[in-house]
C-alpha cells in the first residue's frame, strides 16, 4: 500500500517515511496541503494519508476537506498526526473528514497498529465495492432482458387494435417477468376472449412459457375457436415444451357479443367470483374444474368448458393466487375473505379498490408483487379503437372483408370418401379465411348437408325412407358404412369459390359420380312434421341465398351472401 | 367430448352433446337416451351447451328421441342452443314440437 506523508518539517517526513518503508509500505511525501491535494489527485494508488495540521500554503484541515470532496465513492483514510491537547482542534479535524489521530510525539507501534486497522477497513470496503459493481452489472443485464421481454409482450398485445370496455384488467409491473399473463382479444363476431394465467416458478424462466400461449391465444381467437379448443391447443403445446415440474394455471373465457353466455375453461385457478347486478343476488363462486395446462396428455385432457348465463350488469372476476397470497410484514396472507368482501361492495372502482387494498396490505415489508386481476361486466359488448377511442363494429367489418377472391377445388375418391372427417377438414381449410369466420356454423351445416346428399344419395344410392323408424335410422347408417367399404370407382368433386362484389359471396359446388335424381319431385317442399327424414333440402333452401341442381341432379351449386346476418 | 348423461335439477336427466352433433353421433346418442328408460324421469334435457355444429341427421335423431320419450310419458327440452342451431330448429319447425331454449 502507498502512504502519503504530509508535513512541512523535513525531519518529520523523513522519520515517518523511514518507519513505514521499514514496514514494507511505499511512501510519498508532500510539504504542505496544496502539494498533498495535488498528490492525491494524480496518484490514485495512494491508500492512506498521514496529515500534519499546521502548514504554510494550505493547512491540513483545509487539505483534508478538498481531498475528501474529490474522492467520489473511494475510501481514503486520513490520519492526523498531532498533539492531542486541543479538543476543539480535534473536532475540526473530524468535521473536515479526518478518520483518526496519532499523537505526537510518535509512538511507532501505535502508528503501525492504526495504519493496519485502517488498511483492513479499506480492504473490506474494496471487496464490498467489487461485489457492488458485480451486482450493478447483473442488475443492468436483467433490466435489459426485462425491457426485451416487455417489448415482445407489448408487440404481441399490440396486434389487438381495440379495447373492450366491458373488460378491465390489471397486472402488476413485475408480474409479467414471473410468468403471469393477462390477455384479451375480440372475436370476429364481436365477442371477447380473455385469459388469466400463472406459470409455476419465478423469473424469466417462468415467463418464457407465456410466448407460445400468447401466440395460440391470438391465433385461435381470430378464428372464433371454442374455449375447449383453445384450452386443448395450449395444453398440447405446453406438454411438448415445458419441463415436468412446470405447468400453467389458467382461466380462459369467452363472452358472446350480447354478453349473455360466458364460456369458461379453468384449470388450477382460484374460484372465479360472480356478483349479480340484481339486489341481494349473492355472490357465486365458479369452481376451477380442471388440472392446470401442460400436464395431461392429449387423450387424458378434458377440454369441457363450463357455461354461465349472465344478466346485464353482472360482474365476474378472475385473479391469480398472487392476490390472496400477498403477505404483510407479519407474514399474514391477504386471503380470500378480504377479496370477496371488497369486490362484494361493488361500485365502479371495485377493481381499483382491491388493488389498492392489496398494496396497502403489503406496505411495510410484505413480499410477492405478482397480482393479476380481470373484471368482466355483462352488457352489450362495446369495442373501442385503442387510439381513436371510436367504437368498432366487428361484425360489420368482417362483412366487407378485404380478402382476395379465391377458388379451391378437390376431388375425393375411395379412401377420402371413407373418411368421417371430410366436412371437418374442409372447414379447417375454408373456415379461417377472413370474412368466413363469422359464418362458420352456418357454412358447416350447409357443407355437411350438401356432402351427405352427394355421398349418401348420389354415390351410395341410399334411400331416406329407411330413416322412418329409430331402428331404420340406424340401419341407414349401417348400410352407409357397408356400401362405403365396397366403394369402387366413385368420386365427389368439391369446389369453393369466394366472389367479391357489392357483397361477398361464397359459392359451394359439389358434383358426384352417381346417377342423379329427379330434381323437380324432390325440390317441392315436403312437410314432414313427424318424419325423421326429409329435412335436409328445405333446410338448405332456407340457409342458402340460392340453391340450384343441374346435370340431372348430379351437380349442386349453393351460394351464400356473406353480408347477410350471421344466422 | 362425446355424448354423456348427467343428473339435472328436479330429478330430471340431461344428455350433454359434444361439439358436433351429426351422423357420427347416431349410435352413441341412441344408446344414451335408451339408457334413460329405467330412470323414470319425467323430464329429459338435451343440452347443447358444448355444441357448435349440427346437420340434418341431428334433426332426425331428435325426432326419434322425441318419439321414444313420448312413449315413456317424458317431456324433452332442448337447452343451451346457440343462435345458429336455434335458427335451424326454427327452419325445421322444431319449435312446435320441442321446448327450445
Amino acid at each position: 500500500m502507498k502512504i502519503l506523508v504530509v508535513d512541512d518539517q523535513e525531519y518529520n517526513r523523513q522519520l515517518l517515511s523511514f518507519i513505514l518503508t521499514d514496514e514494507g509500505y511505499d511512501c510519498v511525501a508532500a510539504a504542505n496541503g496544496l502539494e498533498a491535494c495535488e498528490a492525491c489527485k494524480h496518484q490514485k494508488d495512494i491508500g492512506l494519508v498521514l496529515m500534519d495540521i499546521t502548514m504554510p500554503e494550505m493547512d491540513g484541515i483545509t487539505a483534508t476537506n478538498v481531498i475528501k470532496q474529490d474522492l467520489n465513492d473511494q475510501l481514503l483514510p486520513i490520519i492526523f498526526v498531532t498533539a492531542l491537547d486541543d479538543v476543539d482542534m480535534l473536532a475540526k479535524c473530524l468535521d473536515a473528514g479526518g478518520d483518526d489521530f496519532v499523537p505526537k510525539p510518535i509512538n511507532e507501534s501505535v502508528l503501525l497498529a492504526k495504519i493496519n486497522a485502517h488498511r483492513r477497513t479499506r480492504e473490506i470496503y474494496q471487496n464490498l465495492q467489487a461485489a457492488n459493481r458485480q451486482l450493478e452489472y447483473h442488475k443492468q443485464l436483467m433490466d435489459r432482458e426485462h425491457s426485451i421481454v416487455e417489448r415482445i409482450f407489448n408487440r404481441g398485445a399490440g396486434r389487438i387494435k381495440t379495447d373492450c370496455v366491458n373488460v378491465k384488467k390489471y397486472t402488476s409491473p413485475m408480474s409479467m417477468f414471473n410468468g403471469d399473463i393477462v390477455l384479451e382479444a375480440p372475436s370476429p363476431s364481436g365477442g371477447i376472449y380473455s385469459l388469466v394465467g400463472d406459470f409455476t416458478g419465478h423469473g424469466l424462466a417462468a415467463s418464457i412459457g407465456t410466448l407460445p400461449v400468447t401466440e395460440i391465444f391470438y391465433r385461435l381467437a381470430s378464428q372464433q375457436a371454442s374455449i375447449g379448443i383453445l384450452a386443448k391447443e395450449i395444453n398440447r403445446s405446453l406438454v411438448g415444451l415445458l419441463p415436468d415440474n412446470m405447468f400453467f394455471c389458467a382461466a380462459i373465457t369467452y363472452l358472446d357479443s350480447k354478453a349473455e353466455l360466458l364460456s369458461i375453461w379453468a384449470g388450477g385457478m382460484n374460484d372465479m367470483l360472480r356478483f349479480p347486478a340484481a339486489e341481494g343476488g349473492g355472490m357465486q363462486r365458479i369452481l376451477s374444474e380442471h388440472m392446470p395446462l401442460g400436464i395431461l396428455d392429449e387423450n387424458e385432457f378434458d377440454e369441457t368448458p363450463k357455461l354461465i348465463g349472465l344478466h346485464q350488469g353482472d360482474r365476474v372476476y378472475v385473479y391469480t393466487d398472487g392476490v390472496n397470497e400477498a403477505t404483510n410484514d407479519k407474514e399474514e396472507e391477504f386471503g380470500l375473505e378480504r377479496i370477496e368482501k371488497i369486490l362484494g361492495e361493488g361500485g365502479e372502482s371495485a377493481l381499483e379498490n382491491l388493488i389498492n387494498a392489496v398494496h396497502n396490505f403489503q406496505r411495510g415489508g410484505g413480499r410477492n408483487d405478482d397480482l393479476s386481476i380481470l373484471e368482466i361486466t355483462a352488457g352489450e359488448l362495446v369495442h373501442e379503437d385503442k387510439q381513436t377511442r371510436e367504437v368498432v363494429d366487428f361484425a360489420g367489418r368482417h362483412q366487407a372483408a378485404e380478402s382476395f377472391p379465391w377458388r379451391f377445388s378437390m376431388r375425393l375418391a375411395k379412401q377420402e370418401l371413407r373418411s368421417t372427417s371430410v366436412v371437418e377438414q374442409l372447414m379447417a381449410i375454408v373456415g379461417g379465411v377472413e370474412g368466413i369466420e363469422r359464418h362458420r356454423e352456418k357454412i358447416f351445416t350447409i357443407v355437411s348437408e350438401l356432402y351427405s346428399n352427394a355421398l349418401e344419395h348420389g354415390v351410395l344410392g341410399l334411400d331416406s325412407a329407411l330413416k322412418g323408424t329409430a331402428d331404420g335410422f340406424e340401419q341407414y347408417y349401417r348400410q352407409r358404412e357397408q356400401r362405403l367399404s365396397r366403394l369402387d370407382a366413385h368420386f365427389i368433386e368439391v369446389d369453393f369459390l369466394f366472389n367479391k362484389g357489392e357483397s361477398n359471396h361464397l359459392v359451394i359446388e359439389l358434383t358426384d359420380s352417381g346417377e342423379g335424381f329427379d330434381v323437380q319431385s324432390k325440390m317441392c317442399f315436403q312437410d314432414h312434421d313427424k318424419d325423421a327424414f326429409g329435412r335436409g333440402l328445405p333446410l338448405l333452401q332456407t340457409l342458402c341465398t340460392s340453391l340450384e341442381y343441374f346435370n340431372e341432379g348430379r351437380t349442386v351449386r349453393a351460394s351464400l351472401d356473406l353480408s347477410c346476418s350471421r344466422y | 367430448m362425446s355424448i354423456r348423461v348427467e343428473k339435472a335439477d328436479n330429478d330430471g336427466m340431461a344428455i350433454v352433446l359434444g361439439e358436433r352433433f351429426d351422423f357420427e353421433s347416431v349410435g352413441p346418442f341412441r344408446l344414451s337416451y335408451e339408457s334413460l328408460k329405467s330412470s323414470k324421469s319425467k323430464m329429459v334435457l338435451i343440452d347443447f351447451r358444448e355444441t357448435r355444429y349440427i346437420d340434418s341427421s341431428a334433426l332426425g335423431m331428435l325426432i326419434n328421441a322425441h318419439s321414444f320419450f313420448n312413449a315413456q310419458n317424458a317431456k324433452v327440452k332442448l337447452i343451451n342452443t346457440n343462435d345458429q342451431i336455434k335458427k335451424i330448429f326454427s327452419i325445421s319447425r322444431f319449435d312446435k314440437k320441442f321446448d327450445i331454449s
